[in-house]
């Protein structure tokens, strides 16, 4: 439980608050975003894989795992990719009410879960479910709620840089 | 090549001194001699777990196991004194195939490779056997009709061994039962095996039970002989499937998975808490074994129960064909990451005596092909073994 909460002050750190659009920003953002997707991605499907053995049917082996946590983490990866490249007036928010989400949701959900279940893992399997339902209810509610207002006054934004370096 | 077998032998050294020599305080006496003397030995248990792995003509751990099975048998001259338990996992990836399919060959040289084990001249003279247990590789990972099909067709490739070839080697429990199935060392040992893949998988409860109580009875009838149970899951360990995994090594997937109990195969998952619990409630409301043996996990380990229900010492020896990390268990007397196995001595005064074998972890496997380099290999890791723990498990009397 100390590594998830030294992961979530890693991420906080890693919160990027909404700034004016430039080359270098963008960057930071689409890696951000990329990369903070893979781990939402990752998540969701261990999430997935948790509820799916808490009914009844666990995985058999741990190469399947990797098999099915492989899809999701990429899914996430390409969701971040977008919001950082095409709406990174959102991602500040998204990023910041994604991670206050997941937090809370792990507390709640590791408490309830040592309540439901009464195996050693169940704590943990309320923790991860419940850091799931966190994540996305407060992604979801901080990409609404963010992004800046257009501006009326304005003649012609910077164009849109997308940067491949090799 | 120098370099390579010194840094061999300081891979075996070094966790050996770190981690194996831990042992000493709290045992159940005097560590036994490095070479006992035949005439007081009654007979031998070799265990050698997760060695379906193997390609090519064999690998070092298998060929030094076959020069010591060749070399107790001929040193005891009496029949069927001398066992090998193969404690499950002996055809990787996916168990035994049929004929027909394209891994057939392959599986046919992995299990092969562990029967030429009992195929010495000597072992077959005196009939030493080789008793091959399930793992969950050879269901397949799977169960219904095709985990039946493949422990069938491993069932049957035994069975031909030992009528066709004359190698006493065969599947226990039989393919689809989860026994237990009982084998008598004369008037010292009884050997309990068990089928724990069937349990893990088996979803409904009264069956599992009947397991339960049907080895109940195994030891309750044991009488004044020592008691090995022996499966394929361990109940207790210090690697991976008992949670000893580097949280970065998947991204923290792995690690997650297991601390939530979703892998059955692990031992945080429900099925296999189950499995625990059962063997716990088992031993503890009648004899406890003086052995719990299994593999599993690719280590040597060495540990003493320490709750009620425990066996005294669980022994996991997976490291037949390829070695990992361990921690430390709770109980843990030795553990090591190595290519290994384990023996047990049964003596005439009946005093039990452990001693664990193990060579360099790159000598788990030798390259398939002929050549120079394999025969290197081979003679490299077969030079290197040695006697890394031994322990007396019975004080004599």
């Amino acid at each position: 439980m100390r590594r998830v909460l030294l992961l979530t002050l890693v991420l906080l750190c890693t919160v990027e608050l909404p700034r004016p659009v430039t080359a270098v920003s963008q960057d930071w953002s689409v890696l951000g975003g990329g990369a903070l997707g893979a781990a939402t991605g990752s998540w969701l499907a261990v999430a997935f894989l948790t509820a799916r053995a808490r009914a009844g049917d666990p995985l058999d082996t741990r190469e399947e795992a990797i098999i099915g946590t492989a899809v999701p983490m990429i899914a996430g990866f390409a969701t971040g990719l977008a919001i950082g490249t095409f709406a990174e007036d959102h991602l500040g928010g998204t990023v910041l009410w994604g991670i206050a989400g997941w937090a809370t949701g792990i507390g709640i959900g590791g408490s309830l879960g040592g309540h439901i279940w009464d195996d050693p893992s169940g704590r943990w399997a309320g923790a991860v479910l419940g850091g799931a339902v966190g994540l996305l209810v407060g992604g979801t509610v901080g990409y609404i709620t963010s992004g800046t207002e257009p501006n009326p006054t304005a003649g012609s934004g910077m164009p849109l840089v997308v940067r491949i370096r090799f | 090549m120098l370099l390579r077998i010194w840094t061999a032998s300081w891979a075996l050294l070094v966790p050996t001194l770190l981690y194996g020599q831990v042992s000493a305080s709290g045992a159940a006496g005097a560590p036994p001699s490095m070479d006992p003397d035949p005439a007081g030995v009654e007979s031998v248990v070799f265990l050698i777990g997760d060695a379906g792995g193997v390609d090519g003509n064999g690998n070092p751990v298998l060929r030094h196991l076959t020069e010591a099975v060749e070399g107790w048998s001929g040193a005891l001259a009496r029949d069927s004194v001398v066992i090998v338990l193969f404690l499950g996992d002996n055809v990787y990836p996916s168990g035994y195939h049929d004929p027909s399919d394209g891994s057939h060959a392959r599986d046919s040289i992995r299990l092969g490779n562990q029967i030429s084990v009992l195929s010495g001249p000597l072992a077959r003279s005196f009939g030493a056997r080789g008793i091959f247990l399930p793992g969950n590789h050879d269901w397949g990972n799977t169960d219904g009709d095709e985990a039946l099909s493949l422990m069938r067709n491993q069932q049957g490739r035994l069975d031909r061994a030992r009528g066709r070839d004359g190698v006493p080697v065969r599947l226990s429990p039989r393919a689809q039962s989860p026994g237990p199935e009982i084998l008598d060392l004369g008037a010292t040992a009884r050997i309990i095996t068990l089928d724990t893949q069937w349990t893990l998988t088996q979803r409904v409860e009264t069956p599992r039970r009947e397991v339960f109580d049907a080895l109940a009875t195994a030891i309750a009838e044991a009488g004044e002989r020592d008691v090995i149970v022996a499966a394929h899951h361990p109940m207790v360990t210090g690697g991976e499937h008992g949670g000893s995994i580097g949280f970065w090594k998947t991204l923290g997937v792995h690690w997650l998975l297991n601390r939530t109990g979703s892998i059955r195969q692990d031992l945080s998952s429900s099925d296999y808490q189950q499995l625990i619990q059962g063997l716990r409630l088992t031993f503890s409301q009648g004899r406890t074994p003086l052995i719990y043996a299994a593999g599993h996990e690719h280590n040597l380990q060495v540990i003493s129960g320490t709750q009620a229900g425990d066996p005294s010492f669980t022994l996991v020896s997976g490291s037949g064909s390829q070695s990992g990390a361990v921690a430390r268990a709770a109980g843990a007397r030795f553990g090591l990451g190595a290519p290994g196995y384990m023996r047990i001595l049964f003596l005439k005064d009946r005093g039990v005596d452990l001693s664990v074998y193990a060579t360099s972890p790159e000598f788990a496997t030798c390259p398939e092909e002929e050549g120079q380099e394999r025969t290197e290999c081979m003679t490299r890791g077969v030079q290197l073994f040695e006697m890394v723990y031994s322990e007396r498990l019975k004080s004599p009397g």
